[in-house]
């Protein structure tokens, strides 16, 4: 019988980067992440099932993802990338035949794409059907998030929005995999107490929440993080294990800096010339990774080691056991102290698996095979969990407001460089619920600026312009994204009825939500 | 400026249900919604911060600043909503650079807060422009409340059929019932000294350190400030300027 239950959560999302004619640096974020992480994790999940072993995760899909993902001009696009990188990796064998550790690597990279390549064909470049099908067979819970991956704490100072994004990413939810979802992601795992209400008015049974929220909490946790707490309206809270947090994802510490794996930050793209990365050249002036990397971590210095993709398995192998040896410890410890079996949370982005963490793939696999093998440990999802402990009650208490980001708070989304950001966001908001409660109004153009209003709302943009990674980027988008509020909102009021598609998400809008 | 979220609130005050939750145009705390273009907002940062942000158009903030004295200078008042009576409280203004935006992170202790911007006068007049709250600073550390209510959160589905399954495999939740009374399994919680045993087993996140250089200082008690209209007078602040020491409200 197992003594502590394992719950992995992993949350795919990427904000929405497509671009009207392609050709954008930022569509090859998808690319890779489909190429990297999201064909790679099938795979894994694919052979689990297909090998017996028994494994249960819960994952998010975002709705801006899954509109990329089911994006057929987007998807072309996407095949073309991988046909570049293959080619690509062919020219660096060629190119490197006098160096052969080079050329062994370039020749490893030009199987792996040709592989992906044609994986991506065979499931004629769509992704979605694949985890339907495991969540099908009960492999995957699949649970909502919000509607374009809204810092829900913030906008919930926002008449109504934060209620929008959640309402509308359950029902995007809904449309997609025929169902409603039983768990819910809070982007960034943001939280504020009053939200609870909003949850459970969706009908939302439980969400995920970084480990300080419920240590937090209004009224200490008596099992830490080890159980979930319920909010007094019946929203219950699984809070993430801090120490299993730490081992995967801590950027000092973590699993991904071992020295024997693969080196992110070292690609070809910065150091090929135009003409070598053939296809994959960023426009005139720009740099930009193209996927393929022959170095190591080595270590903290810029000197780096060639790659050695078998050490770097085994190396995943080993973080695999250590994973589980230390989550079986965690478990049994606490599982001494409580009435009830402890529950330990794992919640990670999924895009960690594949792209930062090159060998992550790999170790989740591992770690997935060895938890099938230790019958003191379970791999459980959180709604599993309240079924198998449904005799037992849960502690209540309210969470204190929080979310995984830099500080334990909001100041990530919500700083000196973004306030203007911010403030953009409340004037159309306020502008566009007055607009929308009127009725005589050009409703398709009503419908247009809610689209771009919410593409706006992306905690990514912030996210971005505070950390200076693609900052420049996030800014353009957020203002594009306001200006087009802007004109739809003005076409509605003059009753045009051009310029008002807006972009290709949430078909079935429901305007309602946002007359506040 | 954003209405009141519901309940619950462990801890608000008089102002909290008197003038954030009901309109109340005499003292001005509750923010002109109908106003499109201009901002003023309040949210909890992080754990014993808060942030305030406020953002006016240029014609706005050229009205307000021709209609006081060259002297006056921009203030923002901020309450704890537990501190009030029901005749006032201690509230604490800070003055701000005087522009028509701008964005100010305060460390302040956890609780409920609210806040509002104006032009404070050599003579102590406050002109108010904005209210904003109530926004919600979370504790830096454990709460000391160890009692323990436990809650049946809902009887869960059953599994659906596996024909209907598609994606979560759970049927739909069905709401809440009424709590039943504290219930077995979980011991202990009877006894009001119940410590948990689990804390030392828990990784405590780091917080944000206090930043002594965007501390606010602390006021006198208001004087009504929760019935009174702006013309009955604001505190004046202690000090002004940075570097006169870090202190929580």
């Amino acid at each position: 019988m197992a003594i502590a239950h394992l719950g992995l959560v992993l949350h795919a999302h990427l904000p929405d980067v497509r671009h009207d004619g392609g050709g954008g640096l930022e569509e090859r974020w998808f690319f890779e992440a489909v190429g990297q992480c999201y064909l790679p994790l099938l795979g894994v999940f694919e052979r689990l099932r297909r090998d017996g072993v028994r494994f249960r995760l819960t994952m998010s899909l975002s709705p801006p993802l899954c509109a990329m993902l089911d994006d057929d001009a987007l998807l072309r696009r996407c095949a073309r990338h991988f046909d570049a990188l293959t080619a690509l990796a062919i020219a660096e064998a060629e190119r490197n035949r006098r160096d052969a550790r080079i050329h062994r690597l370039a020749a490893w990279w030009r199987r792996i794409w040709e592989e992906r390549r044609g994986d991506f064909e065979r499931r004629g470049r769509r992704l979605l059907p694949a985890f339907r099908e495991l969540a099908d067979a009960g492999h995957l819970e699949l649970i909502a998030t919000a509607a374009t991956h809204g810092h829900l704490p913030l906008l919930h100072a926002m008449s109504g929005a934060a209620r929008a994004q959640i309402r509308m990413g359950i029902a995007d939810h809904v449309r997609r995999f025929g169902g409603p979802p039983a768990g819910f992601w809070p982007p960034e795992l943001a939280w504020t107490p009053g939200l609870e209400a909003e949850y459970e008015a969706a009908r939302v049974r439980w969400i995920c929440a970084d480990a300080h929220a419920v240590l937090l909490a209004d009224r200490r946790p008596r099992y830490g993080t080890f159980a979930p707490i319920v909010c007094p309206g019946g929203l219950v809270v699984f809070p993430r294990d801090a120490e299993l947090a730490r081992r995967v994802w801590s950027a000092r510490d973590g699993y991904p800096g071992d020295p024997w794996y693969l080196e992110y930050h070292r690609d070809i793209g910065y150091e090929r010339s135009p003409e070598a990365l053939g296809a994959l050249a960023p426009p005139a002036g720009a740099r930009a990774p193209v996927g393929l990397k022959y170095w190591r971590v080595t270590g903290p210095a810029d000197a780096k080691e060639v790659y050695e993709p078998a050490r770097a398995e085994e190396t995943a192998r080993r973080h695999a056991s250590d994973f589980v040896d230390c989550t079986l410890k965690r478990g049994e410890r606490a599982a001494a102290a409580m009435e009830r079996p402890p529950f330990l949370l794992a919640a990670f982005d999924a895009e960690l698996f594949g792209h930062w963490w090159n060998e992550g793939p790999l170790w989740l696999e591992e770690t997935l095979r060895r938890v099938a093998e230790c019958p003191a440990l379970r791999l459980t999802t959180p709604s599993e969990y309240l079924e198998m402990t449904r005799d037992s009650a849960l502690q209540c208490a309210t969470p204190a407001d929080s979310s995984w980001g830099e500080g334990g708070g909001h100041e990530t989304w919500w700083n000196e460089r973004t306030a203007d950001l911010w403030a953009g966001l409340h004037r159309a908001g306020r502008r566009l619920r007055r607009l929308a409660r009127r009725a005589t109004v050009n409703v398709p153009a009503v419908h247009a600026a809610v689209r771009h209003f919410l593409l706006a709302q992306a905690s990514d943009w912030p996210f971005m312009i505070r950390h200076g990674r693609a900052g420049e980027y996030g800014r353009r988008r957020w203002s594009a994204a306001l200006a087009a509020v802007e004109r739809c909102m003005e076409a509605a009021e003059r009753g045009d009825t051009d310029d008002t598609a807006g972009p290709a998400l949430f078909p079935d809008l429901d305007l309602s939500l946002f007359k506040g | 400026m954003k209405a009141a979220p519901g309940p619950p609130y462990h801890d608000e005050g008089p102002l909290c249900r008197s003038g954030v939750n009901r309109h109340r145009p005499s003292d001005g705390l509750i923010t002109d919604v109908d106003d499109d273009r201009n901002v003023f907002w309040i949210a909890g940062l992080a754990p014993g911060r808060l942030g305030i942000q406020w953002d006016f158009t240029e014609d706005r903030w050229r009205e307000l600043r021709e209609s006081g004295g060259s002297d006056d200078r921009l203030t923002i008042r901020f309450v704890r909503l537990a501190d009030l009576s029901a005749k006032g409280g201690p509230g604490t203004l800070r003055f701000v650079p005087g522009e028509r935006s701008g964005w100010v992170r305060l460390d302040v202790a956890a609780g409920v807060y609210a806040a509002e911007i104006g032009f404070l006068s050599p003579d102590g007049r406050y002109r108010f422009i904005a209210a904003a709250g109530p926004a919600i600073v979370p504790a830096n550390r454990e709460s000391p409340d160890c009692s323990l209510v436990v809650l049946d959160p809902v009887a869960p589905p059953p599994a659906r059929r596996r024909a209907e399954a598609s994606a979560s495999r759970l049927s739909p939740w069905r709401p809440p019932m009424a709590a039943p009374p504290p219930s077995p399994p979980i011991a202990g919680g009877a006894d009001p000294a119940w410590q948990p045993s689990l804390a030392a087993a828990m990784e405590i996140p780091e917080v944000v350190p206090h930043n002594a250089g965007s501390s606010p200082q602390r006021t006198g008690p208001l004087s009504d400030a929760c019935v009174a209209p702006p013309e009955a007078g604001w505190p004046q602040p202690i000090a002004t300027g940075p570097g006169t020491g870090s202190e929580e409200v």
